[in-house]
């Protein structure tokens, strides 16, 4: 998963990372049930405080996205509805990539099933 | 499927070697046989005198037919285009040297011998004799090997570049099996049925190999990284400087010999599962393969690093 942060947006930096993570998981990007990185290696690669990481799982805790054991990481509770339809796209998107398929190519065949 | 002919270097390492060793291992034991008793000896104190027999046909057969399983595997494993064939090759090449010898050995003591017991002495220069053969067949076979051409660059993959956020940016991905558990499993069972001494080995290689299980991969703005499993080892980095591209690839198992920490000639492959992962070029022209989910996102990624630090160093 992509995390940035921009220490001079004025946003606190656990709610950038919050989002962040957010955003990844909207994605479809991880299906119910997948194991999010340590909060130890978010820290160390974005060279922030583990307990700013911490509190990002925190709040994506609160609002029921994911799951927080101890010692045993954050877990992804349910990716919402959004999710789902992303990961079932993202699946269609890697396919199309694959074989050859280009964009527009593939923007026709969802417009195709729409119908 | 294509059939692949195969190579003359690949019949070398992976036909000619063995079949010679099963002919001397097969011709050696056959004109023996009416000659040696029924329990051999098959093992030798440390001064040299026979301390443990073996009923004949099973000292014999025991030895073939795990040598013929090593072969059979690597045959069929060891597809054409493969960037350990030579590594493979000297492991066969090994084991065929090792068999030949001890049985030629163990034919040669028990000859003529009244019993298992009154067979002939074995001295350390013929313990040095197997491991000598051993070596040199297995030179003999990667020798052979190294011959066999070697296009097994895959497929030029994609090689997508992303637009970075602007900040500080890191990307952390994983790649897990579950197929190594089975390995995991074996092991440990293995553990539970042997010598202590044996058994600490056999937990510490399941200990290893479920390294290998979960691989997570980061990218920051410096480096690119991977660490096996909950120990985080072993892992590896390789600094963003170095690093000339990243282009997505299809990674099978088969194509690096197997699982896990894998060298071959001009790289290094970390293989967790068949899939998705990255192949990252260093400007030293060496191949760093790293299989992780999301590859196309993560090369992306290196990609778009490896510009701007470019841009903003020059």
């Amino acid at each position: 998963m992509l995390l940035s942060i921009d220490e001079t947006s004025g946003v606190p930096l656990y709610r950038q990372i919050a989002d962040a993570l957010r955003r990844a998981i909207q994605s479809g990007a991880y299906a119910a049930g997948t194991k999010l990185p340590p909060a130890r290696e978010i820290a160390r690669a974005l060279d922030v405080n583990m307990h700013t990481v911490l509190k990002a799982y925190g709040q994506l805790g609160d609002e029921g996205l994911v799951s927080i054991k101890r010692g045993r990481g954050a877990t992804v509770v349910s990716a919402g509805e959004r999710g789902d339809v992303a990961a079932a796209v993202r699946k269609a998107v890697a396919a199309a990539r694959d074989r050859g398929l280009t964009r527009s190519q593939l923007v026709s065949l969802v417009e195709e099933q729409w119908k | 499927m294509t059939t692949a002919t195969r190579h003359p270097g690949w019949l070398g390492s992976f036909a000619v070697v063995p079949v010679i060793a099963v002919a001397m291992i097969v011709g050696v034991v056959a004109s023996g046989w009416n000659r040696m008793p029924d329990v051999v000896a098959v093992h030798w104190g440390a001064g040299g005198a026979p301390d443990g027999g073996l009923a004949k046909g099973v000292a014999f057969l025991l030895p073939l037919g795990l040598f013929l399983a090593v072969w059979g595997f690597a045959v069929v494993t060891s597809r054409q285009p493969s960037r350990t064939l030579p590594g493979m090759a000297a492991v066969v090449g090994f084991v065929a040297g090792i068999m030949a010898t001890v049985s030629w050995i163990v034919v040669d003591r028990n000859l003529d011998a009244e019993s298992w017991e009154s067979a002939g002495d074995v001295s350390p220069m013929m313990i040095l004799l197997p491991v000598l053969a051993a070596a040199a067949t297995a030179a003999l076979s990667a020798w052979m090997a190294l011959r066999v051409p070697m296009p097994s660059r895959p497929e030029p993959g994609s090689t997508p570049v992303a637009d970075l956020p602007s900040g500080r940016v890191a990307w952390i991905g994983t790649a897990t099996s579950r197929s190594i558990w089975i390995a995991v499993v074996l092991l440990l069972g293995l553990a539970l049925f042997t010598p202590s001494i044996v058994s600490i080995l056999f937990l510490v290689l399941a200990v290893l190999i479920a390294q290998f299980g979960r691989v997570m991969v980061t990218i920051t703005d410096g480096e690119v990284r991977w660490a096996a499993g909950a120990l985080q080892f072993p892992r590896g980095s390789y600094p963003m400087s170095e690093i000339a591209q990243a282009t997505v690839l299809d990674i099978n198992p088969l194509d690096y010999g197997g699982w896990g920490y894998r060298k071959f000639p001009g790289g290094t492959a970390i293989v967790v599962r068949r899939g998705e992962g990255i192949s990252i070029d260093l400007l030293d022209g060496k191949e760093r393969v790293v299989a992780t989910d999301g590859a196309y996102e993560a090369a992306g990624i290196i990609n778009a690093l490896v510009r701007r630090n470019r841009a903003t160093s020059a």
